[in-house]
């Protein structure tokens, strides 16, 4: 009986799928069938139909892992983990008529994206729920959020400084970039006067000979604007930073100290971000 | 001198390309030789009145003029728009041309720089451009929205939404230019996402107004979404409105909720998820909303064209819109106060209700039980699918498409993850009840839906329909026939093979008083990926992404 119940976890028992395949199923039908991609069991959406084609296992796997460039098909090492993908993969080797599943272990290497490290530590682990900063950070609903002009391990606006590398700054540090953005200039601001005489103040991305281009942080999203120096009157250096001061009052102190926590935490691979 | 000016517009001389404003397009049937906006008049009839080429000569119609794009990935989606000689189209992947609109020479191009993300779900076409001001304003598939200098392509300014890559969420619909701002909608409804319509100032790009298309905490409407089911509701506005100058009032589809097809976790009747609502384009604030379906389980948008109407009804003068659903029924409301007038069944198989009472009440509905396929007509893809209808006030009939077609809907438990597909089910497409799979192209009573005519086709018919002057409906299929029905009748009467199938909108223009009728050509699409479920031989039918150009011989 226990052998009989070891054989069915393997999925070795005749007439019994085996659990790669039982497990792809699922995770076709959550992340290939679904929408307009591949279709249900891969009778073809958007993307092309599965079913009933021969593909190479290996083939297979690099396309799930990786995706395919210039083309919809997304990478998927983000998003599942190497099991699922060799799962997956066993799964639409079903659907192709081209030979029952492999073991799910089999192969699995190839396809092991890079793990991600564990999350660090806060120095001071009480001060701050990194995850709870992580939801503030990137709060669609607010505006004001930071991430409409902040990246943070990859995610976020271009217009300020990138905030992934903080985890070395101090706690008293960041708190003070945060509620007092004015002490401490990241980037150089700039003011243009333009022959239809706005005024346009914000910073600098790019600059050549002919052209300058701006992000305009009069307002949320920022603007970046493209402004041709022949329309340009007069130009001068800020003494103070664009970031919009008041956060000390939109945040409590504990939703600051989140924010403080979170990003000073390490990196969380996308797919493990709820 | 203001004689001379008329002359050189009438003459589409590029020299005296006029900017486009609001107003321009307030007062569109003045400059019938333009289509200035993305269904030419604020109404949305895609009624165009030239007439030069009409049903006696519409046999002699040939092709004059061609552009290849070069990009057929998804086909050729764009409505193109004619501004004084000058012609502005897209391809997928974000690329804007500006043409010659006599000859098809090209002036400038636009390719967007291609993003390092975008949403996958929603795909890479694009629907079209607006113009106003001096500028082209186009939506990317990262969800920005750029605007380009109308003379020379090159970029002006670029905002950036909300981050793809945490948004999931793109802008393949055409802007609307209303007064000094440009509106525009998003993608996002089959995504843990929360919709929205944003409206930007048109010469700085700053935001003027976001429209939350799900009601924040304390907002009315908020206690219609059970827990946090608000954050990830989908809600998408990806589609363009329409415009009543005379109310002051903006009308957008608003989409599905989301998860489509699993409601549990989402309870409430979901405001404003399948609904139109009008919106002060001066603020953004709702003026009134009609939901069509609460608590959608179907994935039935309320997204496409909202036509406006001036119509008699029951004795009385009415300002009506008319907006075909995705479950195949079509909606009329009186568009100063939202309130309900009628509803009529576009498509013979219909099964997710038993009908709609005189209130605007579905009765009898058929929800799809978790983990248990249940058999749901019509299909995701729609009664019918996006490409617009047209209304042409020689007739006084609405012309759409429709498509008989069904599916199983298995729904399942899903949990949201934001900005990840969030669809909680899964569904295959199945040959209809009644009669067999496929496509119509009808004219119906605006109000009523009698029908007067259709016109029936083996598969989908997924491009726009254009109304014309010379009492011509024109659109295409997906074996890449172009073709001119009698308005009054639904006789064919001229077709072209352009050698790909449909999926765009056709329009007209004039230059030096010579009309044209242009059409993108070039099959994809998501619906277009669903057929081969039923019609496996569309499997291959073959991409492209051309603009066809036809006029009566000089």
């Amino acid at each position: 009986m226990r052998l009989l119940g070891a054989l069915v976890a393997a999925g070795l028992v005749w007439g019994q799928e085996p659990a790669a395949v039982v497990r792809g199923r699922t995770v076709f039908s959550s992340s290939c069938g679904i929408g307009y991609c591949h279709g249900k069991d891969g009778g073809a959406g958007r993307g092309p139909r599965l079913a009933g084609k021969k593909f190479d296992r290996e083939y297979l796997l690099k396309v799930v892992t990786q995706g395919v460039n210039n083309s919809l098909m997304p990478a998927f090492k983000d998003q599942l983990s190497a099991a699922d993908i060799s799962a997956v993969v066993a799964y639409i080797l079903t659907l192709s008529g081209s030979g029952a599943a492999e073991p799910a272990a089999t192969g699995a290497e190839a396809a092991q994206p890079a793990e991600p490290s564990g999350p660090d530590k806060p120095i001071d682990p009480d001060a701050g729920s990194p995850a709870a900063g992580r939801a503030l950070f990137f709060d669609a609903s607010n505006p004001k959020r930071c991430s409409a002009c902040h990246a943070c391990q990859g995610r976020g606006g271009e217009a300020g400084p990138d905030l992934t590398s903080q985890a070395g700054r101090s706690p008293r540090e960041i708190l003070r970039d945060i509620v007092e953005p004015e002490a401490r200039l990241a980037m150089e601001p700039l003011t243009l006067v333009t022959r239809s005489g706005e005024r346009i103040t914000g910073l600098k991305k790019t600059e050549n000979g002919e052209l300058l281009r701006i992000w305009d942080t009069a307002g949320l999203p920022p603007v970046l604007r493209t402004i041709y120096k022949d329309q340009i009157t007069s130009r001068a250096t800020e003494r103070k930073s664009p970031m919009p001061a008041g956060y000390g009052r939109l945040y409590t102190r504990r939703q600051l100290l989140d924010l403080v926590a979170f990003l000073k935490s390490a990196p969380v691979a996308p797919g493990e971000i709820e | 001198m203001t004689r001379m000016l008329y002359a050189l517009v009438l003459g589409g001389c590029l020299a005296a390309q006029q900017e486009v404003t609001s107003g321009r397009i307030v007062a569109a049937d003045k400059e019938p030789h333009n289509w200035l906006s993305y269904a030419r008049t604020y109404d949305s009839q895609r009624y165009s009145p030239l007439e030069q080429v009409n049903r006696a000569n519409v046999r002699r119609l040939v092709p004059v003029w061609s552009f290849q794009t070069g990009d057929v990935q998804g086909g050729m989606q764009c409505n193109p728009l004619v501004a004084d000689g000058v012609m502005y189209i897209t391809s997928s992947w974000n690329k804007v041309f500006a043409l010659d609109a006599a000859t098809g020479k090209k002036l400038w191009h636009y390719f967007y720089e291609k993003p390092k993300k975008i949403a996958e779900l929603f795909g890479p076409w694009n629907r079209g451009v607006a113009l106003g001001y001096g500028l082209v304003f186009m939506g990317t598939l990262d969800n920005h929205l750029v605007a380009l200098d109308a003379k020379t392509g090159r970029e002006v300014w670029n905002v950036n939404i909300e981050d793809v890559a945490q948004c999931g969420c793109n802008i393949t619909g055409a802007p609307l230019v209303v007064k000094d701002k440009v509106i525009v909608g998003v993608t996002g409804g089959d995504a843990a996402h929360r919709g929205y319509i944003n409206a930007f100032d048109v010469k700085t790009g700053k935001q003027a107004w976001r429209f939350w298309t799900i009601p924040g905490p304390g907002e009315p409407g908020h206690e219609t979404w059970s827990g946090d089911s608000w954050k990830y509701g989908g809600g998408s506005s990806w589609m363009t409105g329409s415009y009543d100058p005379d109310l002051n009032l903006v009308y957008w589809g608003v989409g599905n909720p989301a998860a489509d097809f699993y409601g549990d976790s989402r309870k409430g009747a979901n405001l404003y998820t399948d609904s139109i609502v009008a919106l002060d384009p001066d603020t953004g604030k709702l003026k009134w909303y009609h939901q069509q379906i609460p608590h959608d389980v179907w994935d039935w948008d309320t997204a496409y064209e909202s036509v406006l109407l001036n119509l008699d009804y029951r004795g009385q003068k009415r300002k009506l819109l008319l907006n075909v659903n995705k479950g195949g029924y079509v909606y009329v409301n009186d568009r100063t106060d939202g309130k309900f007038v009628s509803a009529w069944p576009l498509v013979e198989n219909l099964n997710w209700i038993k009908g709609i009472d005189e209130e605007g009440n579905l009765v009898g509905r058929n929800e799809p039980p978790v983990g248990q396929p249940v058999l749901i007509c019509p299909s995701i893809g729609g009664g019918r699918s996006w490409n617009h209808g047209a209304f042409s006030p020689k007739t006084g009939w609405f012309y759409t498409t429709g498509i008989e077609w069904c599916q199983t809907v298995t729904a399942r438990k899903e949990e949201p993850k934001e900005g990840q597909p969030f669809f909680g089910g899964e569904f295959v497409l199945k040959a209809p009840l009644k009669g067999k799979a496929g496509g119509h192209l009808g004219a119906y009573d605006p109000i009523t839906g009698k029908q007067q005519w259709i016109y029936r086709y083996k598969y989908p018919l997924l491009a726009s329909v254009l109304a014309t002057g010379g009492g011509l409906i024109l659109t295409g299929d997906p074996e890449g026939d172009f073709f001119a029905l009698d308005a009054a009748s639904g006789k064919k009467l001229w077709s072209f093979a352009t050698g790909s199938g449909l999926r765009g909108s056709p329009i007209s223009y004039a230059v030096k008083g010579r009309q044209y009728i242009a059409t993108p050509t070039g099959w994809g699409s998501a619906v277009a990926g669903l057929m081969p479920q039923l019609w496996p031989e569309t499997e291959h039918f073959q991409s492209g992404s051309t603009l066809f150009v036809f006029a009566l011989p000089e």
